[in-house]
């Protein structure tokens, strides 16, 4: 007696959806289970965003052992404040991100404190560091998101970026067609700016 | 009136070309398409000024230890910096719970009596990228006789330095999992799984990148991953 395997059709086997321009994998089931408390979520997110929220701040106050200070505070208020983060709202690395950047500027202000103890630093100095921070974490994130992006989005978005070519000569280089080429700067730049976002509640 | 800008041409100004005379004049009278520049603008001038040292660092290993202490996390939750990963590792378990609620790519495991020399095939499952993994691939069961193997293909896999891809199959709920075979370098295995092994309580096929360090754990570094139905 022989029963039937049952086999999946291969319209069965669907690929990860996007919802919103924005592709759907384990990162929204993995922002639920943080918001939930989960323990092991935590390690999983700390694990995903860490190098994210390490390097934003390596790159904003400019020495290691201060970033990882940062970056240790940044997952422990995290944690703490799960309860006011919103998965429906915004996406985990965006909140996290919103946090490194509360955390990057109450150091310049910490720092500023210092100074005006020991008037030792120039103030100018640091008025100019603490805006410049923000822009120094945005080109981290739209790194790492132009890292993301597959091809041929991403070879054209550097072409355009960082060749300085026009769209009309990207797609003759590439051998694709103009309008092709230019919907997929605007879908790339669109995805890029929606990465700078804040969002996801408030800590 | 005239019409709003449209997205494409919007994103190809901000890059710096030419504004058509008619796309320039509206903008000059449309706050909402000027501000929409503005801000694609930004993004572009932000883009610019990225250099070699914004590709991303990993923070030193105290970094999650002190958290972890500071948390008073169970001993169960390890760092991840120390590659050593207990095999009921969270990773799956979030893993099986992700491709259950969010992506549904889920065959069913059937029965097929044993004795048949043509191969039945008992399950079929898409492979999705694991985080920001670009690549997929499938996995398929398939029966011959009193042997069950496992077909894994991958393609498109980058070579790992000093390592490998290593296939694993674990419980449902991640809490026992058996490292099975490794792929070939093309991306594909076919693996001939253990006699009496029970497919259907092993139901998550995970690929991960493993080193040549003695570790016979799971790194934690899984590339794709795809349930099974039971």
């Amino acid at each position: 007696m022989t029963h039937t395997a049952a086999v999946a059709p291969a319209s069965v086997v669907t690929m990860p959806r996007t919802l919103g321009g924005r592709p759907v994998h384990d990162d929204d089931a993995l922002a639920q289970l943080f918001s939930g408390g989960d323990d092991a979520a935590l390690s999983e997110t700390y694990r995903r965003w860490s190098p994210l929220v390490y390097t934003a701040a390596v790159r904003a106050v400019g020495n290691e052992a201060d970033a990882a200070d940062i970056a240790q505070s940044v997952f422990i208020n995290a944690w703490r404040g799960r309860g006011s983060f919103d998965p429906e709202k915004g996406s985990l690395p965006g909140w996290l991100m919103t946090i490194t950047r509360r955390r990057i500027a109450d150091h310049w202000k910490e720092r500023s404190r210092d100074s005006r103890k020991v008037e030792a630093v120039a103030a100018a100095d640091l008025d100019e560091s603490a805006p410049a921070a923000d822009s120094v974490v945005d080109r981290v994130l739209l790194a790492d998101e132009l890292e993301r992006l597959g091809d041929p989005q991403k070879r054209i978005v550097e072409l355009a970026f960082f060749q300085d070519l026009t769209h009309t000569q990207i797609a003759s280089l590439l051998d694709l067609p103009v309008g092709t080429v230019k919907s997929h700067i605007r879908r790339s730049l669109d995805r890029l700016r929606r990465r700078l976002e804040v969002d996801g509640g408030a800590l | 009136m005239v019409e709003h800008c449209n997205d494409d041409d919007l994103s190809i100004i901000a890059l710096g070309e030419p504004a058509s005379p008619a796309d320039e004049a509206h903008l000059q009278q449309c706050p909402r398409c000027q501000s929409r520049l503005d801000q694609l603008s930004a993004v572009v001038s932000t883009a610019r000024q990225i250099d070699d040292k914004d590709s991303l660092m990993t923070p030193p290993p105290g970094v999650w230890d002190a958290i972890a202490d500071e948390l008073d996390m169970q001993p169960g939750v390890t760092s991840l910096s120390s590659r050593r990963r207990p095999r009921s590792g969270w990773l799956l378990a979030a893993a099986a719970a992700a491709v259950g609620v969010a992506i549904g790519s889920v065959a069913t495991i059937g029965v097929t009596s044993t004795g048949d020399t043509s191969p039945a095939m008992l399950a079929e499952v898409g492979l999705e990228p694991v985080g920001d993994q670009a690549v997929s691939g499938a996995a398929r069961i398939e029966r011959v006789g009193a042997t069950t193997t496992l077909s894994v293909e991958v393609p498109g896999l980058p070579a790992v330095d000093d390592g490998y891809y290593e296939v694993w199959m674990a419980t449902a709920d991640a809490g026992t999992m058996v490292a099975v075979g490794t792929l070939d370098a093309d991306g594909t295995g076919s693996i001939t799984l253990p006699g009496g092994m029970d497919v259907a309580e092993f139901p998550l096929v995970d690929v991960s990148i493993e080193h040549f360090d003695g570790d016979a754990g799971h790194s934690a570094d899984s590339v794709v991953r795809g349930l099974l139905a039971t």
